[in-house]
């Protein structure tokens, strides 16, 4: 420190908290929320969809109301996944380097295979010509 | 007085193997756990709907290995662990506005919540048994629905 000449204060300016821990928990909690009835209709839709064929299946699917809530379920369960396992990796990977690499690689992974969901309900709903 | 003295009369924090743990640290990390099981349900569901949009004989394996008995039960267990998710989900989204933010509070909600879910998914369970598979009902709502 002595052969720095930066002084200890403007050393330690920058290294506490990035001030992105409340925007965290807040789209966490909302994320829960939002699920709920997400989450509900997938139930409700996968229970009365038990036995249909796959022509049934994918009218299902391409309901215009089913794209816009399968988008939005799609989108909203995999942030909330997201935020909660980065806290899980945050908490008990204790190597800085490998909690970093994970982190990222589960998001984008997540980023990724949702939009493959996406794009997949996409084109079930435009090749249908409903 | 020294480092080593005041290290040695720091309290030990309580080891996993010797500390029972208390029952809302046993939610809390049943919580998590749910949580992180279901993330990977939730990575298996979607990879499964990717690949049933290209290969539609998917579907009927898909139909065959959940009428397997075994299966039928790990469904309902499925179905618990989203009821106790969300359940989980309300009660971290009330302490975060500041409701319930005590020990006899949380073991109330925890104890609230996991009723909940066990009565949802006997609910889901009565229904799933009662009103079976081969049933139509399904591909009328359907195309009903489609023909809108």
């Amino acid at each position: 420190m002595s052969n720095s000449i930066q002084t200890p204060l403007a050393k330690a300016k920058g290294l506490g908290s990035s001030h992105h821990g409340t925007h965290h928990m807040i789209a966490h909690n909302i994320t829960t929320l939002t699920n709920i009835p997400l989450v509900l209709w997938v139930m409700y839709s996968v229970i009365t969809l038990r036995g249909a064929s796959y022509d049934d299946f994918m009218a299902w699917v391409a309901n215009p109301i089913s794209v816009v809530l399968i988008i939005l379920f799609v989108i909203s369960v995999f942030k909330h996944f997201a935020l909660e396992l980065q806290v899980v990796f945050e908490d008990y990977v204790s190597c800085k380097v490998a909690r970093i690499i994970i982190v990222v690689g589960m998001k984008l992974f997540f980023f990724v295979l949702g939009l493959s969901t996406i794009l997949a309900t996409l084109k079930v709903a435009l090749s249908s010509g409903i | 007085m020294t480092d080593i003295t005041i290290k040695s009369k720091r309290p030990l924090s309580p080891h996993l193997q010797t500390y029972r743990l208390p029952y809302n640290a046993l939610m809390s990390i049943a919580g998590r756990m749910v949580g992180i099981g279901l993330a990977a349900t939730m990575v298996v569901t979607c990879i499964w709907f990717v690949t049933l949009v290209f290969n539609p004989e998917l579907l009927a394996k898909t139909q065959i290995f959940f009428a397997f008995p075994l299966v039928k039960y790990l469904a309902l267990v499925w179905a618990f662990a989203i009821f106790f998710y969300i359940g989980n989900g309300i009660r971290h989204f009330l302490w975060a506005i500041g409701l319930g933010v005590n020990e006899k509070a949380g073991i109330l909600s925890g104890n609230i919540v996991l009723a909940l879910s066990a009565i949802a998914t006997l609910g889901l369970w009565n229904v799933t048994v009662n009103h079976s598979v081969s049933s139509p009902v399904s591909t009328t709502t359907v195309e009903e629905s489609a023909n809108e």
